[in-house]
């Protein structure tokens, strides 16, 4: 069993979205197989203390958001999500990759991060294994 | 029921998938296993570069996953710092398949030789003493480092909570700041 869990939400309206599932079928192939190994190797660190700069826990206008650090080649790309430290569980919410200047593709990613993690706060939605 | 696994069914898919996966792995779980041993052992990356007779800086790129060009020679060394054996290999995608989805931290975590000699002459005398055959010492000195890591593993997961549905998650969304659910 691992150390950490992975979970994806879904969003509550019709027709229902995964976010996380989404970005990820946008990735290259390559990019998706670093993923998959990363979130791996992530839920088998015991404490994540040793897991940085694998991840970052973001603060001001997205404090409560966490960021995985996914770097392939010289891209840069961030899964996003909540941590949640006392159930070892990282909720994923959406994910993008950082372009110069504060930018990302998708663009507002964090933005459209946090609103979700709002409907998750107000019991929207819902929440599934990540499979990997 | 599908029998195949999440990621056999994207091997099927893709090569290109495929192929990355089979470099990904090598070089993010690699790095990830070093450091899991040496922390296991207590060491610093300074006391397993002594052991490897490398320096620091080889073990602190050994370790980093973004790192990606760790050699064949600079892992055998490491190997040898830790005293156990790295076999690298040309395996079918089926084996990796079975190897990834049983990757935990317990099949990373290697015992020495010294730590698996100690444990197999202490079964041999007590096989010698009951008439068990070398087979079952093996089998038993397996078996006592299997509980080993899985008692590790069932203490770090003592306080953790087993989360399975969205409901559940409650708790866990007031530890983080954020609300509990209501629907």
């Amino acid at each position: 069993m691992a150390y950490w869990r992975f979970v994806e939400y879904v969003t509550e309206e019709e027709p229902r979205r995964c976010p996380i599932i989404e970005w990820y079928g946008t990735l290259d192939p390559e990019v998706q197989a670093e993923f998959d190994i990363q979130v791996k190797a992530l839920s088998e660190i015991d404490n994540w203390d040793d897991a940085r700069p694998k991840y970052k826990e973001l603060d001001r206008q997205h404090a409560g958001l966490c960021e995985l650090r996914l770097k392939v080649g010289k891209r840069h790309f961030r899964p996003i999500g909540v941590l949640l430290r006392e159930e070892r569980t990282f909720v994923f919410l959406g994910g993008c990759e950082k372009k110069g200047r504060g930018t990302t593709d998708p663009e507002q990613a964090f933005e459209i991060a946090m609103n979700l993690k709002r409907q998750l706060e107000a019991g929207k939605g819902a929440l599934r294994e990540y499979a990997f | 029921m599908n029998t195949l696994s999440e990621v056999w069914q994207k091997f099927a898919q893709n090569k290109a998938y495929r192929s990355a996966f089979a470099r990904a792995q090598f070089k993010r779980l690699v790095p990830l296993q070093i450091q899991t041993l040496r922390k296991k052992r207590g060491w610093s990356q300074h006391e397993l570069a002594e052991q490897a007779a490398v320096t620091q800086g080889v073990v602190s790129r050994a370790e980093d996953q973004d790192y990606g060009n760790l050699t064949v020679n600079t892992i055998l060394k490491i190997a040898e710092g830790f005293d156990v054996a790295f076999v690298g290999r040309f395996v079918p995608f089926s084996e990796l398949d079975r190897w990834y989805v049983n990757l935990s931290s317990r099949t990373m975590n290697v015992p020495s030789f010294d730590e698996e000699n100690d444990a197999l002459y202490e079964f041999e005398n007590t096989a010698r003493s009951t008439a068990k055959g070398r087979d079952e010492s093996l089998i038993a000195v397996d078996a006592r480092f299997k509980n080993e890591r899985e008692t590790g593993m069932e203490a770090a997961l003592a306080n953790s909570a087993i989360v399975l549905s969205p409901t559940e998650y409650g708790g866990g969304l007031a530890h983080a700041g954020i609300g509990g659910h209501t629907s």
